[in-house]
């Protein structure tokens, strides 16, 4: 597994803030805290949509039928060392 | 006229036989029968039990062996007829206290944790569907019924121990009936009170419905649980693999075997293919499907409220589920017998679908089967979906559209259903290109917009379909050249189902589907005809263009879509301020509807002693995800007027100002 890269983690979180029109700051997303439910409160739309940007920046598509869906969005860090994992560009 | 005649006459003379029985009863306890004719209370006191006895035995598949038995009952009785006279007055004790404790037991028991109240059944029978008022009345009633009938077994073992046989005699005999018939008319009088709605439901009619119930349908009213050319056609694919209908309900026949105790079921399994068996073998026991608008820890617990004996199927982890869960097998006996095709009663029950309501309890609609199979059918009609296509759906099967489109649709047309709910864009191309043509999919806006947008190759599909939504003329003319298929758009409600379908690209104009009408009275549209068998009046703002054609408008203001998912502000506005700590609170339709609804709301809210997270927390127990307020603002107090009104437009006023003063602030 990768390193964790605080650059790209910063520049994730402002795809998240930016995609999702989120009124806080991309530092201010605690980077192992959940992103689903009670943590930031994303939902299955939201998903989508970051999705849908990942795919656009990193050149790579989000699958569900891997058993690491939901590691994958469990926090922003877990969400990082994926891109940093596949990303082509 | 003849019948009517007949039936009082018949009705006649069983009230004379009940009170000559009564009479003759209490006659034979007076101490001078008593002494002198003792056999006269034997025989009276042992004529019901016998004659009970000799008619079960008559109806059993076994006849000739139980009447052999009845007789032989008989026989020894009569051998011992000297001793059991002496104590004559023990046998109408044992059928008095002994009815009544039996009766006690059997309202009683159905108050357990987790099983439907007596009561409760009855009134379903009648109405189809219960709500949450109806429901909590109805258990009340069973509980008021159970105590009612031990006090009466308590009274009639007191009475016969401490007073003497002639005053046991009076209330066993003539109370007892006046006091059941004086608890129905109680009952009755504290129902119209309490339910002013529910006038139509007489008792009579409760239990005519409990009795058709157990019956069996006439036949010529029962429709397939499926159509297919043959028991070797294909009607699904899971994993690469296809499902022939044989071993479908071989499985569906295993299932139903295991399914635990309840007739409510919350089917919550995400394959698509587990909830179709899941959903066959609750039909084919005659259990019902609930549906709820969403699955938060509160509507979970409604559905509780409203059927008590509810259990869930799941088919993933069943975290945070506080229902009783029903793990779906990780397999099944190989090579059982599929048998034939069930036939299921065109008036059977087959789910509640719930909408929001404005109350903040979910309203129940009832689909039954006949209406169920043929807007499948006429659905199917309309889109050319015929054995030999097969379908991906992104939506779930657990709400009207997805039942309709991606389960009812295809079991009755003999296509074939793709198991995966697909979620990314790079799943649907997946779960697509999988498939044999001709092939269908059946999504939302919001997802085909999304799946376009993801930059990736599509394969050649045949069909799409899309609803939950309006669709704009633009993205449907990319989706038909990017996946080189018609596609179609189709309109409806929970309460009708779907009702008319469109080809976006071929104008702005719906054309009902077949048999089903549209007509306006007193300022509304109402919908009636084919599937839709109660007439039934749209939100919509609809306008009739020509016969079975319409154009439509917007939604009624109250109602919320986002993303395909629906509520209603009045709905969010109760639980918002059902929450301990909220003073005031009102949700807000968003200020620019985002492309395919998918605008978020906002709300404001007065709640001094919480903070953002808590209350955040306590809303999404409540409501879906979706609906959740993004921003939610506090303010000091809403600005009602006299009458405690919120006037639209100074709510929008101080939105605004709240919103420029944080952005100030930030």
């Amino acid at each position: 597994m990768l390193e964790n890269n605080p650059e790209l983690q910063t520049e994730v979180a402002g795809q998240i803030v930016t995609a999702l029109n989120l009124d806080i700051s991309p530092e201010e997303i605690d980077p192992e805290a959940p992103l689903f439910g009670e943590g930031l409160g994303l939902d299955s739309i939201d998903i989508l949509e970051v999705a849908l940007v990942i795919s656009k920046r990193y050149g790579f598509q989000l699958r569900s039928d891997s058993a690491d869906n939901i590691r994958i969005f469990r926090s922003l860090s877990s969400l990082t060392r994926h891109i940093a994992e596949h990303r082509t560009k | 006229m003849k019948t009517t005649l007949a039936g009082g006459l018949r009705g006649a003379a069983i009230a004379l036989g009940v009170l000559g029985y009564a009479l003759l009863a209490y006659y034979s306890t007076t101490p001078q029968a008593a002494r002198g004719l003792p056999m006269l209370g034997l025989a009276t006191s042992l004529a019901p039990p016998i004659a009970l006895l000799a008619l079960l035995a008559w109806q059993s598949s076994r006849r000739s062996l139980m009447l052999l038995l009845c007789g032989l009952l008989i026989g020894s009785i009569w051998h011992y007829r000297a001793t059991l006279a002496l104590h004559f007055d023990w046998i109408y004790l044992i059928q008095h206290a002994g009815t009544n404790a039996l009766l006690a037991i059997g309202f009683g028991a159905t108050l357990a944790r987790g099983r439907q109240p007596l009561c409760s059944r009855l009134a379903e029978g009648v109405r189809g569907v219960l709500t949450p008022e109806v429901s909590r009345y109805t258990r009340q009633v069973t509980l008021a019924w159970t105590l009612f009938f031990v006090t009466v077994s308590a009274l009639s073992c007191l009475l016969f121990v401490l007073a003497p046989l002639t005053v046991w005699s009076i209330f066993a005999n003539f109370l007892t009936l006046p006091l059941v018939v004086l608890m129905f008319a109680v009952e009755y009088r504290i129902r119209l009170a309490k339910l002013p709605d529910e006038r139509r439901y007489g008792f009579l009619k409760s239990v005519m419905a409990y009795w058709q119930s157990d019956k069996e349908p006439p036949a010529g009213q029962a429709l397939p649980l499926v159509a297919y050319p043959s028991l070797d056609s294909v009607m699904a694919y899971r994993d690469g693999l296809p499902i022939a209908v044989r071993q479908f309900l071989d499985e569906v026949r295993q299932l139903a075997e295991r399914l635990p105790e309840g007739r409510h079921v919350l089917n919550l399994c995400v394959d698509r293919y587990r909830f179709t068996v899941g959903l066959a073998a609750s039909i084919v026991t005659g259990r019902i499907s609930l549906l709820p608008s969403t699955h938060t820890p509160e509507m979970l617990r409604q559905m509780q409220q409203i059927a008590p004996d509810v259990f869930c199927i799941v088919d993933q982890d069943d975290d945070g589920i506080a229902l009783p869960c029903f793990r779906y097998p990780e397999r099944f006996d190989l090579g059982g017998s599929a048998g034939s095709v069930p036939l299921v009663p065109a008036d059977q029950l087959i789910a509640q679908v719930f909408t929001s309501g404005s109350t903040g309890l979910p309203q129940p609609h009832a689909k039954r089967w006949g209406s169920l199979v043929r807007s499948a059918r006429a659905e199917a009609g309309r889109l050319g979906l015929t054995a030999g296509h097969s379908v991906v759906g992104t939506v779930p099967a657990q709400h009207m559209y997805g039942l309709e489109s991606t389960v009812m649709q295809v079991l009755q047309s003999g296509a074939a259903l793709h198991a995966a709910r697909p979620f990314y864009p790079a799943d649907i191309q997946a779960a697509l290109a999988e498939l044999p043509r001709p092939r269908a999919l059946v999504t939302t806006p919001y997802h085909l917009r999304t799946l376009l947008n993801a930059g990736l190759e599509l394969p050649a599909v045949d069909l799409i379909l899309s609803a939950t939504a309006p669709l704009a003329d633009d993205l449907a003319r990319e989706a038909e050249a990017r996946l080189a298929a018609p596609l179609y758009e189709i309109y409806g409600c929970t309460e009708t189902g779907q009702l008319a379908s469109r080809r976006t690209t071929a104008g702005p104009e719906w054309q009902l589907l077949a048999e089903v009408g549209l007509h306006r009275e007193a300022d509304r549209i109402w919908a009636i005809g084919g599937h839709v068998e109660a007439k039934t009046y749209l939100n919509d703002a609809i306008e009739l263009t020509g016969p079975g054609r319409f154009k439509l408008g917007g939604r009624n203001g109250d109602l919320v879509n986002i993303a395909g998912k629906r509520t209603s502000l009045g709905y969010l506005n109760h639980q918002l301020n059902a929450i301990p700590g909220v003073r005031d609170g009102v949700f807000m339709l968003p200020r620019n509807d985002g492309p395919d609804g998918v605008g978020r709301l906002t709300a404001l809210v007065v709640a001094p002693t919480l903070t953002p997270d808590e209350l955040m927390q306590a809303l999404r127990e409540r409501i879906d995800p979706i609906f959740l307020p993004r921003p939610l603002l506090f303010v000091d107090e809403l600005p009602r007027n006299a009458t405690g009104k919120l006037p639209a437009n100074l709510a929008q006023d101080l939105l605004s100002s709240v919103m420029t003063q944080e952005c100030a602030s930030a």
